[in-house]
């Protein structure tokens, strides 16, 4: 079962960026971590390094002036490709690295100790590594050392991730998502990246917890998070900005285009049956705006959907409108 | 440093004070734990002395603590 997970590239890729730590800032916990390691084992080169599908891109690195390398190049993408630790005394005696581009150039890698980072679902996205610029050892004692920071390496990215995600649909919690819109802008602002912004809300929903109870109305929230989920592309975000409200973000999309989609989940929505006693079944009001000249920040994206929503509510709900 | 003197750092009322750690972050929790005495007996094995087993041990902790923190302000939000 876990060994298919090591060659399943696609799953990996995509559980690397469920953690959506990809070029994020350097963060303290981290540089502790490295920082500690190289203190321990006295080697110039420290990193967590996360191998993304063209990429290896380092969360923490010591002793490197790079934040990412070309993956053809790099050393954790062998080590991904195992349980264990991998462990190369001397890079210029391996075959896999005599000629690789860091060995015989800046920084003259000689030595390399890495453990993979595997995900508590079995995938391995990176790796927690030692190098160093001569050949060297590693005692089993050292290699169980840094398996442990491994693992606390991971404990620090799932803390993350599940602090992300609303826990009862599994939507990214506003916080995580206005994040994400953020990311969005920054795009828009520097390369004029398009975007959109659709926000939506259960109509009526206080009527489903009022007549059918709160665990009936989580499970209405649940059932429409699960089939929003189902039906986004994988560039998409979902999150749940309050207690029946949510929004997708469509990275790369038109207002016409962002208009089609949040058609396409009015529809979606209004077809959708709850499973019960009695089984039940809500509409949705829609509001959609785009990045653009009126709206270049995220709070004015969110008031300018936030608005167009108020008006699908106002015209007699279950519609879109746009801004 | 002993590990016994670990464990009790990681008692969660050291961690957190009075706050409780929502069920979400609790298997997460636990496994940090369980992590964190799994290192301090592998820097043990590795050799290094108690004082630099403490002072590494609590950096982590630390910055795990803080992390837990706004992760569980972020678990109370919606």
């Amino acid at each position: 079962m876990l060994d298919g997970h090591l060659t399943d590239e696609f799953a990996r890729v995509a559980a690397l960026h469920r953690y959506d730590v990809l070029d994020t800032p350097p963060e303290e916990p981290f540089d502790r971590i490295t920082a500690i390691i190289k203190s321990i084992t006295k080697a110039p080169m420290v990193s967590v390094s996360l191998i993304d599908r063209e990429r290896q891109w380092f969360k923490s690195c010591i002793g490197l002036d790079v934040r990412e390398t070309p993956r053809d190049v790099s050393f954790c993408t062998h080590t991904i490709m195992q349980r264990e630790p991998m462990i190369v005394e001397d890079a210029t005696r391996d075959d896999r690295f005599r000629d690789n581009v860091f060995v015989k150039g800046q920084p003259f890698i000689r030595f390399y100790a890495g453990v993979p980072l595997m995900t508590p679902d079995g995938y391995n996205i990176g790796a927690l590594c030692v190098l160093d610029i001569v050949p060297r050892r590693f005692s089993d004692a050292q290699i169980t050392m840094l398996k442990s920071f491994a693992q606390l390496v991971i404990g620090e990215l799932e803390l993350r991730r599940i602090a992300q995600v609303d826990h009862l649909t599994g939507a990214l919690t506003r916080r995580a998502f206005v994040a994400e819109l953020d990311r969005a802008v920054s795009d828009y602002r520097r390369s004029g990246t398009p975007a959109s912004l659709v926000m939506f809300d259960i109509d009526h929903f206080k009527q489903i917890n009022d007549v059918h109870g709160h665990q009936a109305g989580d499970l209405v929230l649940r059932h429409l998070a699960m089939t929003c989920s189902d039906a986004m592309r994988t560039s998409e975000s979902f999150g749940r900005l309050g207690g029946e409200e949510f929004a997708l973000l469509l990275p790369r999309t038109s207002l016409t285009q962002a208009a089609a989609t949040a058609e396409r989940f009015r529809v979606m929505i209004e077809e959708m049956v709850v499973p019960g006693d009695p089984p039940l079944k809500v509409t949705s009001s829609f509001g959609v705006t785009s990045l653009g000249a009126g709206c270049i920040t995220s709070d004015e994206v969110i008031a300018e959907a936030d608005k167009a929503l108020y008006q699908a509510k106002n015209s007699g709900r279950n519609q879109v409108v746009t801004r | 440093m002993c590990a016994l003197d670990i464990s009790r750092q990681l008692d969660v009322t050291r961690y957190m004070g009075d706050i409780v750690v929502p069920h979400v972050l609790q298997e997460s929790f636990n496994r940090h734990q369980e992590n964190v005495l799994t290192l301090v007996a592998a820097l043990q094995a590795a050799g290094l002395d108690d004082v630099d087993i403490e002072a590494g041990v609590s950096a982590v902790i630390e910055s795990y603590k803080i992390e837990l923190g706004q992760a569980i302000k972020s678990c109370l939000e919606i």
